[in-house]
């Protein structure tokens, strides 16, 4: 197994894949090795789909013998989280209740990234049904690959560890509420979420049609930028897609990111995480500071963003999981506090639904009003580093962070980029969001903050 | 994950009205809370057809005992008569000058 080309950047690898320096079949059987050998220590992979990725990467390597490049992810080995469905494999999302389910159609995603030539190496591990703790996982708790005693976070778990153990170039994964940027974060990977409706949903699992977002997790926010540019744009299935332009280049970077307005969230981590994870934010600001752009602190406008986030996903899953209430089978969910949320939400009335949703319009046109001041905010991904598996989820999120429930509520986009590491050796998040459509500007600077800084770069000692 | 937490946590902030002698405004949530929790007790004995087992009951109230909270927080706000649902976002940005890329263009 070679190690170093498990852990090369989307563009690295396109290059040697281009310039016949190794071949598409030769990669795809390097990760696979890699995923039979590391990938039980950590229950990232639920299904590896080792058949039709050697067959695609056949073709593949036809294709390019034969002078037909399809672009940077010709010969690309991904991995998908499991609640993508792909043709002749299970779909299991993440439950024991849908553990023989499968479709006979492959998700929208999963078909761009065939056409643009990406190569699905397997399906990755989720927290079930897109939510819970690390032990309501139907395949078992998922680990960071930075220490396998701890969670790699929810519920894009497999997505998470999967990439940053080398086990494939990159990966899908979705957010609801938080579900690319912790894994991200406690994982020390790069993860893009971006604005809503600008990667089509068809053939994913649903949690709330409202807030449910497809991004992509991987290596740079370069890689995060191909990907992205292969998956945005409408389909007529997910009524709320939407066409818009997004050119990404890191020429001139540093010119492009010049004059930025940025604004900052000071979050109180003694008392909602931990020290360390403030201390690395502080530094990271420090390196915006040596690009020129002084980061200003900001205060949230004033709305109810948590209690309106668990209510309209709490509505929403409860109407499309409501056919395991109908048949009991909610009775076979791991987690008995989703079974309650899954009841539970049966009894949400339309007019508070409604109201929800109109409160949305408020927050959007306060958020509005932010962007008019600054390009982008900074934030932490997660308040601390990846917790223990067995932690109490109330010890790990004690408050704090109300950002993110805002972002996943107005649909604005963010990535998570690596800033540091605690005493321990784990990795630390640092949040860039944006305004709707701004996936370019905060591209930009996450890659120019990778280009300054290394934490990107760093790989857990066990998987080297 | 977080929203468990956000509703145990929110718990707390909602219990400090009864210690800290409500003003009037504080009152007049307290009494919406008081009538959501009573609803809460009333976990139907059937959901979508089917009847309830005890086990089934018990995650609901459980469920209700963090959401009544959420719920409190939402009826107490106030909105204008013509505040309209949010669905998707608007396209392009208010200073945007570039083009849109869609067939309705």
């Amino acid at each position: 197994m070679d190690r170093d080309l498990l852990f090369k950047t989307i563009p690295e690898l396109a290059k040697l894949i281009k310039g016949k320096k190794v071949s598409p079949v030769e990669v795809t059987q390097n990760y696979l090795k890699a995923i039979e050998k590391d990938s039980p220590k950590l229950n990232a992979f639920v299904t590896v789909t080792a058949e039709l990725a050697l067959k695609e990467a056949k073709l593949a390597e036809t294709e390019l013998t034969n002078g037909n490049y399809r672009g940077p992810l010709h010969g690309i080995p991904y991995a998908a989280k499991d609640l993508f469905s792909v043709k002749g494999y299970l779909t299991t999302w993440g439950s024991r209740v849908y553990k023989e389910q499968q479709f006979d159609y492959d998700a929208e995603v999963i078909k761009r990234l065939r056409n643009a030539g990406a190569i699905l190496i397997g399906k990755t591990a989720m927290s079930e049904l897109a939510g819970g703790p690390p032990f309501a996982t139907a395949t078992g708790a998922c680990r960071t690959p930075w220490d396998i005693s701890r969670w790699s976070g929810g519920s894009s778990c497999g997505s998470g560890a999967a990439v940053a153990a080398g086990l494939c170039a990159f990966s899908l994964g979705t957010e609801t509420w938080g579900s690319i940027m912790t894994p991200s974060s406690y994982c020390g990977i790069t993860g893009l979420r971006p604005t809503f409706g600008r990667i089509p949903r068809t053939g994913a699992m649903p949690l709330s049609w409202t807030m449910d977002k497809i991004g992509v997790m991987a290596r740079t926010a370069e890689d995060c930028a191909v990907a992205f540019k292969v998956l945005s744009g409408a389909n007529d299935k997910d009524l709320f897609s939407i066409d818009a332009p997004f050119k990404f280049s890191k020429r001139n970077i540093m010119e492009k990111i010049s004059g930025l307005r940025i604004g900052f969230i000071r979050e109180d981590y003694e008392k909602f995480g931990e020290v360390e994870v403030g201390k690395a934010f502080n530094e990271a600001l420090q390196v915006f500071k040596t690009f020129g752009i002084e980061a200003e602190e900001l205060v949230l406008p004033d709305y109810p963003y948590e209690p309106v986030a668990t209510t309209i996903i709490a509505a929403e899953e409860a109407s499309i999981f409501e056919p395991i209430v109908r048949d009991g089978r909610v009775k076979d969910l791991i987690d008995p506090e989703r079974r309650g949320e899954v009841l539970g939400g049966q009894t949400i009335t339309a007019v508070d639904y409604l109201k929800c949703i109109r409160i949305i319009t408020q927050m959007r046109a306060g958020f509005d009003k932010i962007f008019e001041r600054y390009d982008v905010i900074l934030g932490s991904s997660t308040l601390t580093t990846a917790p223990p598996i067995d932690a109490k989820m109330s010890d790990v999120f004690k408050g704090g962070n109300v950002i993110e429930a805002a972002e996943n509520l107005t649909g604005i986009p963010a990535i998570s980029i690596p800033c540091g590491f605690d005493k321990r050796k784990l990795p630390i998040g640092l949040k860039i969001i944006g305004r709707h459509f701004g996936e370019k500007t905060i591209l930009e600077l996450a890659a120019a903050f990778q280009m300054a800084t290394d934490w990107h770069k760093r790989k857990p000692p066990l998987f080297r | 994950m977080n929203r468990r937490s956000f509703s145990k946590y929110l718990g707390a902030v909602a219990l400090m009205p009864t210690v800290l002698k409500p003003s009037e405004a504080i009152t007049s949530i307290q009494n919406v809370q008081e009538g959501i929790s009573k609803q809460a007790a009333l976990v139907p004995d059937v959901i979508a057809g089917r009847k309830l087992s005890e086990d089934e009951k018990l995650w609901m109230a459980e469920f209700f005992k963090n959401f009544d909270k959420s719920m409190m927080d939402i009826r107490a706000t106030n909105l204008p008569h013509d505040l309209m649902p949010a669905f998707v976002p608007k396209y392009p940005p208010k200073k945007s000058k570039r083009k849109i890329d869609s067939s309705e263009d």
